[in-house]
């Protein structure tokens, strides 16, 4: 059985920060989103999402697409297929985690 | 974000961006007041009906005006869920046509069928989608509609018919039937709407105009 520090080793460090497991988590449940809506569900300033979400592009987590000109321009952001399992395994190993942990607690 | 979010907050978000469209309320206010207003010309002016059917043109025209207003302020999501929408939507319609022969054979009853049948084309409508995508826990975020579909059920179910002394007084083909209904409807339609909307704005923030 895995030891609470040895899943911790696993965590993947880009997602896990904050503001990029709530984008990433929220983008789970859907094909994508623009710009506009991830601002407004995180209410992170224009700057700041655009740094979490450079950075996660250049990991390969998000792909960002830009449709239309002028007023109706829109950026979209969509998980890519391995940001998609990568966000799931994250997810199952922040569990794993929580589990281990109740269980040393446990016998503590 | 000032502070790191929680797991609670962090579910939350996920939970709306889930059900984002379906959240967009005030998209339901025009066909909620336009049910109402045609209901009302059942119960009161019939000859006003014409002028209803009409106001359709006004229901569409201002539902595109409210989209517009939520694609500004809130922005867009896509969540490939048009075939689980169009699937609730054609199973609440066939459900309601097949359940209109029930209904017909219980107009002579005490309680009130049509309103059960409302219940029915709600819970479909707003309690399904999640559930046939598999994400259950989404439904925390519109309990209103659970609480209404309940509402008008046991309001339907309440036996008026036996203190009058025969059958509901509701349950009518005619003007007064159908008229009740499309009001009923009508109502829902605008309660769960402004509902929708205040769970969505306490949910999201709209970027400053300078921030956008």
């Amino acid at each position: 059985m895995a030891e609470p520090s040895e899943e911790l080793a696993e965590i993947d460090r880009i997602i896990h920060e904050p503001a990029r497991l709530a984008l990433t988590t929220a983008l789970l449940s859907v094909e994508g989103a623009d710009f506009l809506f991830l601002q407004s569900l995180t209410g992170l300033t224009k700057g700041n999402l655009s740094s979490h979400l450079h950075k996660l592009e250049a990991a390969g987590i998000v792909a960002i697409t830009k449709t239309g000109a002028g007023r109706t321009a829109r950026t979209w952001i969509a998980l890519t297929p391995s940001g998609r399992a990568a966000t799931t395994r994250h997810w199952e190993r922040l569990d794993q985690l929580r589990h281990l942990a109740r269980g040393n607690l446990g016998e503590a | 974000m000032s502070a790191p979010p929680t797991a609670e907050q962090i579910r939350r978000m996920c939970a709306v961006t889930a059900i984002f469209n379906g959240l967009r309320g005030l998209m339901l206010l025009p066909a909620g007041l336009w049910l109402l207003a045609y209901g009302a010309c059942f119960l009161f002016a019939p000859a006003a009906r014409d002028w209803a059917l009409a106001a359709l043109i006004i229901m569409v025209g201002a539902m595109a005006a409210i989209t517009r207003h939520y694609r500004g302020r809130f922005g867009q999501v896509r969540t490939g869920d048009t075939a689980v929408q169009w699937g609730a939507a054609v199973v609440a319609l066939v459900l309601f046509m097949a359940s209109g022969i029930p209904v017909n054979l219980l107009l002579d009853s005490p309680i009130w069928p049509q309103g059960l049948q409302i219940v029915l084309i709600m819970a479909i409508m707003t309690q399904l989608p999640p559930l046939l995508r598999r994400r259950p826990a989404d439904l925390a975020l519109t309990r209103h509609w659970q609480v209404m579909c309940v509402l008008v059920g046991i309001a339907a179910v309440i036996p008026l018919g036996l203190l009058t002394g025969g059958a509901h007084p509701l349950n009518a083909t005619d003007a007064l039937g159908q008229g009740t209904m499309l009001a009923v409807l009508g109502v829902c339609y605008i309660a769960g709407g402004l509902l929708d909307h205040r769970v969505l704005v306490r949910s999201l923030t709209a970027p400053g105009a300078g921030d956008r």
